[in-house]
């Protein structure tokens, strides 16, 4: 009898430690691992190249820029830490403009063809671009702003009716020097030369690196005799105003840029 | 006694089974991918105190010292505004590149590195 007991009693433990050994098993060590993140973003990249040619008219292989729907923009944190402050160029282009080419031009329009740039959407060495912008031509949307303080704030003189000036006290342009592809995205990282006078005694260039979007070639007004194409590029970039002697209280050293250019091939 | 040593004996069967079989999980660090979607980060709240503490030091960051100085009353005018982030294309900040070379051995956390540059990449706000 006391043998039996010991067996019973031996079998309930042995029962008892195998349910508790079973039932504490979570198996959470065999939970599937997720899968690893991946590093390399979906890009996909076309072929298309945008030439301006000669501009002319009517050649549908040649890329004009669309000035009128196109915008460079700056923005700027108020006295550096609050609210963006904005504004815009109303006078910019496309075009180096050599030590030869910064003078003033008498004429309402572009003083300069737009045509020093070229695009390779999947060869991004052959991609390079130029522009310019008369600092006198910026835009806040306050005029007391406009043609009061920030003439002297930027170290430019006034606009001078039907003239462009494009002297060195008065033009900001920018170079690429290296064009590539972004790992990160379908859009591009672009080194570009900046230069300058500002405040400074004489003009200088700085290297700065910004990153370009490629909107793809479109059909507009498709079906029609009056059809043609267009495409975009938006270039960002920023850079340290105090580089250029301009300390400034009321805005950030950090000065962002926004270049949208349209193009089409009317 | 024979039975003493029994209970005894299945009482540490019991004790063994029931806490034994357990194992966490630990996720692999290769399922964080550094340059995914950025999470939110507060520079008041987060950077802020982290830079203060691991940067603000004597000699450092502070004033008379190396720019940008990094006292919590200053450190983000003088990183943003004293042009050591780049928004546009973040691994050109200054910020990130000394933090990731020279200076890591001061923010050796990934997780804190990890933060500012999702700061930046959310556009380096003084929020």
């Amino acid at each position: 009898m006391k043998l039996l007991k010991n067996h019973s009693l031996l079998i309930i433990l042995l029962l008892f430690s195998s349910y508790g050994y079973i039932s504490s098993c979570t198996h959470e060590s065999l939970t599937p691992l997720p899968a690893a993140a991946s590093n390399a973003p979906v890009i996909t990249r076309g072929t298309n190249i945008h030439l301006p040619g000669s501009l002319t008219k009517g050649n549908v292989d040649e890329w004009k820029l669309d000035k009128v729907h196109s915008s460079t923009m700056w923005s700027t944190n108020y006295v550096g830490a609050s609210g963006l402050l904005t504004g815009r160029f109303n006078q910019f282009g496309m075009h180096e403009v050599t030590d030869a080419k910064a003078i003033n031009y008498v004429t309402a329009g572009q003083p300069l063809l737009d045509s020093s740039w070229a695009f390779y959407e999947n060869e991004p060495g052959k991609t390079y671009f130029n522009g310019y912008v008369q600092m006198n031509q910026s835009n806040t949307g306050e005029p007391g702003r406009d043609a009061g303080c920030n003439v002297a704030g930027l170290g430019t003189v006034a606009i001078v009716a039907g003239t462009q000036n494009l002297t060195e006290t008065n033009l900001a342009k920018i170079k690429t020097t290296e064009v590539k592809f972004d790992p990160l995205s379908n859009d591009y990282i672009v080194t570009l030369n900046l230069t300058w006078k500002g405040k400074l005694a004489a003009p200088i260039t700085k290297s700065i690196v910004g990153k370009l979007k490629y909107i793809s070639k479109t059909k507009v007004q498709f079906g029609t005799a009056a059809a043609y194409e267009v495409f975009g590029l938006q270039l960002k970039f920023q850079f340290n105003c105090r580089d250029f002697g301009i300390a400034s209280t009321s805005i950030s050293d950090k000065i962002d840029i926004e270049c949208n250019m349209n193009f089409h091939n009317k | 006694m024979k039975q003493l040593i029994i209970y005894v004996g299945f009482l540490i069967i019991m004790v063994t089974g029931l806490t034994g079989c357990y194992r966490d999980v630990i996720l692999p660090d290769a399922a964080v991918d550094p340059d995914g979607p950025p999470q939110a980060v507060s520079f008041k709240n987060e950077i802020a105190p982290m830079v203060n503490t691991k940067c603000a030091l004597a000699g450092c960051h502070v004033s008379g010292a190396h720019k940008p100085y990094m006292k919590l009353d200053e450190s983000y005018l003088q990183i943003v505004s004293g042009g050591f982030v780049n928004t546009i294309v973040p691994k050109q900040s200054i910020m990130y590149q000394k933090m990731n070379a020279e200076m890591r051995e001061y923010i050796p956390s990934a997780t804190d590195r990890q933060k500012i540059y999702d700061w930046i990449r959310n556009g380096a706000l003084n929020n």
